[in-house]
């Protein structure tokens, strides 16, 4: 339980009561299981095993059904994530303006594969389908901060500027 | 702002709308208006605009500032415009941290609005002022000047997080109107309209309205479908970011026709910002009583939930979508039942793009015999289509369907940049293919797409110049389309691989000639075979490449050359010895240490070991170009 | 509905989809992801067919039939399709032996081959020869698979009962509806794309992801990814009986598979078995007793049958009227039932009894009307309440009980009152809604509402005092009353009155009135250890069954019993009908009705000559059935819980069926019931000092 445990304004609370929060929260109770993971997973940062467990037994569905749809979307982390997050756009656009390069050297910097963090749980490198920003290619998230026109000599200063 | 009860308050609501919007632009201090949809923010337009803001309040001097989404002129952004008292609004863009001081200098300082950084004066009936001699309206511009801007006909004008700004330009007087109207007399207008989904399918709206209507049951379902898959569009993402009323305005006249009580929209999770602005235009639009129960007074009641989609390019796909929003994987099912009669939670379900959502305000306002005088054929009124890739001036723009590529290409994009050649466009995403060069003057509508092998899609287009490899791009797409199959059907989600294995092969130099036979094979069987969309136009990209550049694949076969140095296994990097100066950066920044040579003496590099990253080539001081990337004979 | 077919005129009800149509017409269309038992899917594109005003090509598993339609299933490009697609198939599924030029030659290697831990080809797959891929690429008439084998070789996975082979899986996901169809959903699709699978969360085994092991997705799998293991390698069987699973009183038919004499398999037949039935007849064959049994020096020894039974009629014979009793249960055939209560009453002038109670007339199916049901029958009697859960009772249910949890409305009341919540369920139906215990006011108006000329089902698993409250109930409600029985003839022995006296006959066993005893089909020491002494007691105890029992241990003689599957007899169904057991496997003991009679006969006493049960079922035919509901309702005492103290209450398991004689035999379903668990409430643990979030401390139960 230890490493599903949460902190919330001092209290130490479990991942199933803190599930249950979450799903009061929610607007609608149809359909709940994708807005509730999504919660989850800005929540923890991830999807673990124990959230998965506490979110079927909320929403009394199987487990099996939950890691099936966790499993589905992309979206989903079921690992941990590093701290911070590059996420290079492969969009056509992207694609075909250099973000296949940019991938290739954010991952041969950190020495991880995309979709990987590395180990001092740092960095998590990511590619997206399409941020939408195909008009200012290569596009790259990092941190949710979007940035277009990503030269490879850029690379540097955006790693440097996240400690 | 009080609440709209009827339709005569509402008009209340707009008349002091409209006066505040007036109030803005003819005030007596300056307003700076900052394009902040996605595309500016990346381009770093909040920093601009902070400089300039810094600026001024160095200057003391008093200003307004306001939002904006995109305009589409993309390619110049961050856009910031300008409006000195009597003076035009002018648009600035190509602004950088470094520039807008000088911008700053030039504008308030010196009173030159029309200066290096001016790419034109956005004329609005609203501002009366003596026009400044040789400054262009930006109407004149050649990327606006060809467009007719009905679904983006407030993009990059208003605040999209203030409603007043979209009453101030008629905004929801449409629903009044077609509350006026019998719910059979909106559908008819639409369909006298022509106007067809503008997700891709391009199934005419008002007879899938109608569909719905007659569906039995009491509860139906309206879905935006906001999920903008096609990873090279962002039609949808501009007109929520910068125009989310109209979109809401759309869904209420479509759940009046049909007689729904309940909208969704769908949207994906890697649009935060769209998600935002709808987010706060649901709100306004409650408070105002536009949403909620009897609209207008007219005893109509209507809401929208938002459902943000979770990364599946297969939840475009409608049964896929609706799964999604129920909780369920988004996978596909086949038809009938038809979502008009058995769709979300089993109830009839009409779902709608979200431009074509945007275009009914219009429509409705305007009739549909006006809408159907734009277009040709069976393709009628506009189409939002986002320019991008390999081309001077990418953006979102909206022209009249019928117009041809050549044109799009050319007169608004500005052609392609450098001294490359125009190899193609690939229209539709991954489920489109690639129109060659050959073929530009194909007119874009729903038709003459599909005859070409591709379709309009979404209506992204991406140009592609010489340097692009076309067995390498459908590899792309293929890659793309085989990780978004949802699984259940086998066509899709074995005979994509199967495709992109023979690609792969391919493009290694390691194919034989019959594997094109094969190729095609696959590739029919899974255009016929598959469930849903998706696999049915999966091997769409291959198909055409297949038709159009066959002679590029036999090159990549039987000679293992790829003529546009594109697939690794079939190039090789060399160091010219009479230009190497031997700087030494190529070695460091090689990752595979396969670059030899002492500092000063000539470098080489060690084909056995180089993983042909292009590291060197790239490091590789502009004035030295001595690294250089060849055909290699395939072992 | 008319439709033209290949040219041929059809007519077919409207509705059904164009696959069935054409196989009315005689016309086969391949298809692996559609069962007629499963919603339609149109997963595996083998179906595609043509229709005239439908573009492309639509899946005839999917589309329905419509007026004037006109179908072409056999065209060159549908062949073509059809042969591109099932190749594709066969590229992620072990094929070699579709081109082996040796094939058919191999039979020497392949029980070597076998033991190799992954199919490689259909020879070596415990499908092989009752696969529908290989119907397919019949039908299809593919020969060879040019596309390449991508990605890799997956682990078999091995569980109670069934392995699963991904490697064989086409993900045709007919399992999944299956489970769906439970309303379990235990596996789902994980991943998706290529790498989709079928499977459960982080690959836990089915027995930790809420399975329960129906065997539902083992029947519809077209492939061999899912087998039996006890049978893995049976092959086709050479006949199938249809009979009646001999566990609980849902009395579902089942198809057994036999090949060589042997039961190899257990097939639904137009039921929805449960894992007792489909996979708990293991029993069959094993440690049975086949010669009787005789103590001497107080060793049980074998013996002829002449010798055992002139012993045991000799020795009974001292034992007549109130010194005697038998007892029995209604896991035992009418004829056997009847036989025994004959022979208790005609030759020992004594009692037979059986604990069984049940309602006679009625089964939950039949019922009108709204529900109320109390009772854990997803484990008592799991299709029955397969039933019932799909019509949204009103649940009480002190547990979370899988019928509760989905339940139309789920009343709660603690532990123990249940009675006291259905007493106060039908004071509301007489206008006084008040709470009761745990469930408030507002929750016994709204059930009550719409129980006017509703049922009552009563599980197994409740007691006495339940009983009396739900049959109040019912009275109230105007409606029926339903008393679930526990055994497959439940009915048959509450029909001859069985239940009337055992208590009495139980409190005689005890309290030491009993000199003797005949026990057949019950395992009475098994369920209540605590009797062990009163029989040992005995001056003479006889016992029949299949297997040397606790009970028999402690017997004078014992007799091997033949099973439910060795003879030919009836049930007696709800509503008065009779349902055949027939017959399927060579018998190794006597039926139950023989031994008696034998008995009977060589006590002297007339009637006992039958010469088959037909004669038995003949005779009871003129005989009425008893039919007084309160009888039915038994009147066996209940200890009254002693106040302050904690409540154990004992519940039923899926695994374990009554005292678990039968069902302990089967190593999956003993695996299965290894651990006893046990609930509390975290606020009880708490105060009793157990840290309530500590799972898995173990509990001592002083029995």
């Amino acid at each position: 339980m230890n490493q599903a445990a949460v902190t919330i304004m001092g209290l130490e609370i479990g991942i199933e009561e803190r599930v249950r929060q979450l799903l009061e929260c929610l607007p609608e109770k149809d359909g709940a299981l994708i807005p509730l993971l999504q919660r989850v997973q800005s929540d923890q940062g991830f999807i673990s095993p124990e959230a998965v467990k506490a979110v079927a037994e909320e929403l009394d569905v199987s487990e099996s059904i939950v890691y099936g749809v966790a499993t589905f979307y992309a979206e989903f982390k079921l690992v941990r994530p590093g701290k911070h997050h590059l996420k290079v756009c492969l969009g056509t656009s992207c694609y075909l303006r250099g973000g296949q390069s940019l991938l290739d050297h954010f991952s041969r910097k950190l020495g991880i594969r995309p979709g990987k963090t590395t180990e001092d749980g740092k960095f998590s490198l990511e590619t997206v389908a399409c941020l939408g920003c195909c008009s200012r290619s290569p596009a790259m998230a990092v941190d949710n901060v979007i940035y277009g026109g990503v030269s490879l000599d850029q690379t540097d200063s955006i790693l440097a500027g996240l400690d | 702002m009080k609440r709209a009860s009827d339709a005569q308050a509402l008009q209340e609501i707009q008349k002091d709308a409209k006066k505040a919007w007036l109030e803005l632009l003819q005030g007596e201090h300056p307003l700076i208006c900052t394009g902040l949809s996605t595309c500016g923010i990346s381009a770093k337009a909040s920093e601009c605009q902070l400089g300039i803001e810094s600026e001024l309040a160095d200057r003391g001097i008093a200003f307004r500032s306001m939002k904006v989404g995109c305009l589409g002129l993309c390619y110049a952004e961050p856009l910031i415009y300008i409006k000195m008292p009597n003076r035009p609004l002018v648009c600035y863009g190509h602004l950088h941290l470094h520039n807008i001081a000088s911008l700053v200098d030039a504008v308030f300082d010196n009173n030159n609005i029309n200066n290096n950084l001016t790419l034109g004066a956005i004329d609005l009936p609203e501002i009366k002022v003596l026009p400044v001699p040789g400054l262009l309206s930006l109407w004149e511009h050649p990327m606006i000047k060809p467009q007719v801007r009905i679904a983006l006909r407030n993009c990059g004008l208003i605040d999209p997080e203030d409603i007043r700004h979209y009453l101030a330009h008629g905004g929801y007087a449409s629903l009044a109107k077609a509350l006026a109207m019998k719910p059979e007399e909106v559908i008819a207008e639409v369909k006298i309209s022509g106007l067809r989904g503008r997700g891709g399918a391009g199934f005419p709206t008002g007879t899938k309205w109608e569909f719905c209507r007659r569906a039995p049951g009491k509860e139906k379902y309206l879905i935006c479908n906001a999920d903008e898959g096609d990873p090279g569009a962002f039609m949808d993402r501009s007109i929520l970011e910068g125009d989310p009323h109209a979109v809401l305005e759309g869904m209420l006249i479509a759940a009046y026709a049909i007689g729904c009580h309940q909208g969704y929209i769908y949207c994906r999770a890697e649009y935060p910002l769209a998600l935002k602005r709808l987010d706060i235009a649901l709100q306004e639009a409650r408070e105002l009583g536009l949403l909620g129960e009897d609209i207008l007074g007219s005893g109509m009641s209507f809401d929208i939930s938002i459902k943000e989609g979770a990364g599946a390019f297969v939840c475009g796909e409608e049964t896929a979508l609706m799964a999604s929003i129920e909780g369920r994987r988004g996978m596909p099912r086949t038809r009938p039942p038809f979502p008009a009669n058995s769709g979300l939670w089993g109830k009839p379900t009409n779902i709608n793009n979200v431009e074509t959502l945007a275009n009914l305000a219009q429509i409705i306002d305007r009739g549909g015999k006006w809408y159907s005088s734009f277009g040709v054929g069976r393709s009628r009124g506009t189409k939002t289509l986002s320019l991008a890739g390999a081309v001077r001036r990418p953006g979102l723009i909206e022209v009249p369907m019928g117009m041809t590529l050549q044109q799009i290409i050319f007169e608004i994009g500005g052609g392609v940049p450098g001294d490359k050649a125009c190899k193609g466009v690939l229209t539709g995403g991954p489920s489109g293919g690639c129109i060659p060069y050959f073929s530009l003057d194909v007119p874009v509508d729903y038709e003459s797409l599909t005859e070409k092998g591709s379709i309009m899609g979404s209506g992204s287009m991406i140009i592609i110049d010489e340097d692009i490899c076309i067995v390498d791009l459908a590899k792309f797409f293929l890659t793309f389309t085989q990780r978004e199959s949802c699984g259940k059907c086998t066509p899709c989600r074995i005979g994509t691989r199967q495709m992109l294995a023979i690609l792969e092969k391919i493009s290694e130099g390691q194919a034989v000639i019959g594997d094109i036979a094969r190729l095609e094979g696959l590739a029919n069987a899974v255009k016929n075979g598959s469930l849903c969309g998706l696999g049915g136009t999966a091997p769409n990209p291959v198909l055409t490449a297949l038709r159009y550049f066959r002679e590029e694949f036999e090159e990549h076969i039987l000679n293992k050359i790829c003529p546009s140095l594109v697939c690794k296994n079939l190039v090789a990097y060399t160091i010219d010895p009479e230009r190497c100066k031997g700087c030494g950066l190529c070695k460091e920044s090689c990752p595979a240490g396969a670059i030899l040579g002492e500092k000063k003496a000539v470098h080489t590099i060690n084909a056995v070991a180089c993983i042909k990253c292009g590291a060197c080539m790239a490091v590789c001081p502009e004035k030295f170009k001595a690294v250089a990337k060849e055909v290699a004979r395939c072992a | 509905m008319r439709l033209k077919i290949d040219g041929q005129e059809v007519e077919v009800p409207p509705g059904i989809m164009v696959k069935d149509a054409a196989k009315r017409a005689g016309i086969r269309i391949p298809g692996l992801c559609d069962h007629p038992e499963l919603e339609p899917y149109g997963g595996c594109r083998l179906c595609l067919v043509e229709i005239d005003g439908i573009r492309g090509y639509p899946s005839s598993c999917t589309t329905p039939v419509s007026e004037g339609m006109a179908v072409r299933t056999d065209t060159p490009a549908l062949r073509n399709l059809r042969r591109t697609i099932l190749e594709m198939l066969l590229s992620q599924h072990p094929c070699i032996c579709l081109t082996c030029e040796r094939a058919g030659k191999c039979d020497d290697i392949r029980e070597a081959m076998r033991k190799v831990p992954q199919s490689m080809g259909c020879r070596y797959c415990p499908k092989d020869q009752r696969c529908e891929l290989q119907e397919a690429v019949e039908l299809i008439g593919l020969t060879k698979v040019e596309l390449p084998h991508l990605g890799d070789i997956k682990e078999v996975v091995r569980g109670p009962f069934f392995d699963r082979d991904p490697n064989l899986c086409i993900l045709c996901g007919r399992c999944i509806r299956a489970c769906e169809d439970r309303g379990l959903g235990v596996i789902s699709f994980i991943f998706r794309g290529f790498d989709a699978e079928i499977g459960t969360a982080y690959e836990k085994p089915l027995e930790d992801s809420g399975c329960r092991f129906c065997g539902a997705c083992v029947d519809v799998c077209p492939t061999g990814a899912l087998a039996e293991r006890g049978s893995k390698w049976a092959g086709v069987p050479e006949e199938m009986v249809v009979t009646i699973c001999p566990y609980c009183s849902s009395n579902c038919q089942i198809g057994l598979e036999i090949s060589k004499g042997r039961m190899i398999r257990v097939k639904p037949e137009e039921s929805k078995l449960c894992v007792r039935g489909r996979f708990g007849l293991e029993f069959l064959g094993r440690n049975r007793i086949q010669r009787p049994l005789v103590k001497k020096n107080g060793r049980l020894v074998e013996a002829s049958w002449e010798d055992a039974l002139d012993y045991a009629a000799k020795e009974l014979s001292l034992h007549r009227k109130d010194r005697f009793a038998l007892f029995t249960s209604g896991i035992l055939t009418n004829e056997a039932l009847y036989v025994a209560k004959k022979f208790a009453s005609q030759v020992m002038m004594s009692e037979a009894v059986a604990p069984d109670v049940s309602s006679l007339d009625s089964r939950p199916e039949d019922l009108p009307g709204p529900m109320v049901v109390v009772g854990d029958l997803a484990k008592t009697n799991p299709a029955t309440e397969l039933w019932i859960r799909s019509q949204k009772p009103v649940v009480v249910s002190a547990f979370g009980t899988l019928l509760a949890r989905q339940a139309g409305q789920w009343l709660r009341p603690n532990p123990g009152e249940e009675a006291l919540l259905l007493a106060s369920l039908a004071q509301a139906l007489k206008g006084r809604v008040e709470a009761a215990g745990s469930v408030s006011s507002e929750e016994i108006g709204r059930a009550a509402r719409g129980l006017q000329g509703g049922s009552v089902v009563v599980g197994p698993d409740c007691g006495p005092k339940v009983r009396k409250a739900a049959s109040d109930l019912a009275k109230s409600a105007g409606g029926r009353l339903c008393l679930v029985g526990r055994n497959c003839n439940s009915r048959g022995a509450a029909a001859l009155g069985l239940n009337l006296k055992y208590d009495q006959a139980l409190k005689a066993l005890s309290s030491g009135g009993l000199r003797a005893a005949c026990i057949a089909g019950c395992n009475p020491v098994r369920a209540q250890p605590e009797l062990a002494e009163a029989l040992s007691g005995l001056d003479f105890l006889v016992v029949q069954d299949l297997f040397l029992t606790e009970t028999a241990r402690l017997a004078d003689v014992v007799f091997p019993a033949a099973s439910f599957s060795e003879v030919d007899g009836t049930f007696l169904g709800p509503g008065g009908k009779i349902l055949q057991l027939r017959q399927a496997t060579p018998p190794l003991g006597k039926p139950d009705w023989q031994i008696l009679a034998e008995l009977g006969r060589r006590m002297g006493a007339i009637g006992f000559d039958f010469c088959d049960h037909k004669a038995v079922r003949e005779e009871m035919q003129t005989l009425d059935r008893a039919e007084q509901t309160d009888l039915l309702l038994g009147s066996f005492e209940e200890k009254e819980p002693s106040k302050g103290s904690p409540l154990l209450v004992e519940g039923p398991s899926l695994f374990q069926f009554g005292s678990g004689t039968r069902t302990s035999r089967v190593s999956d379903l003993q695996y299965l019931t290894r651990e006893p668990v046990m609930e509390i409430n975290a606020e009880d643990a708490k105060e009793m000092g157990l840290e309530s979030r500590v799972h898995g401390g173990k509990v001592r139960r002083d029995v």
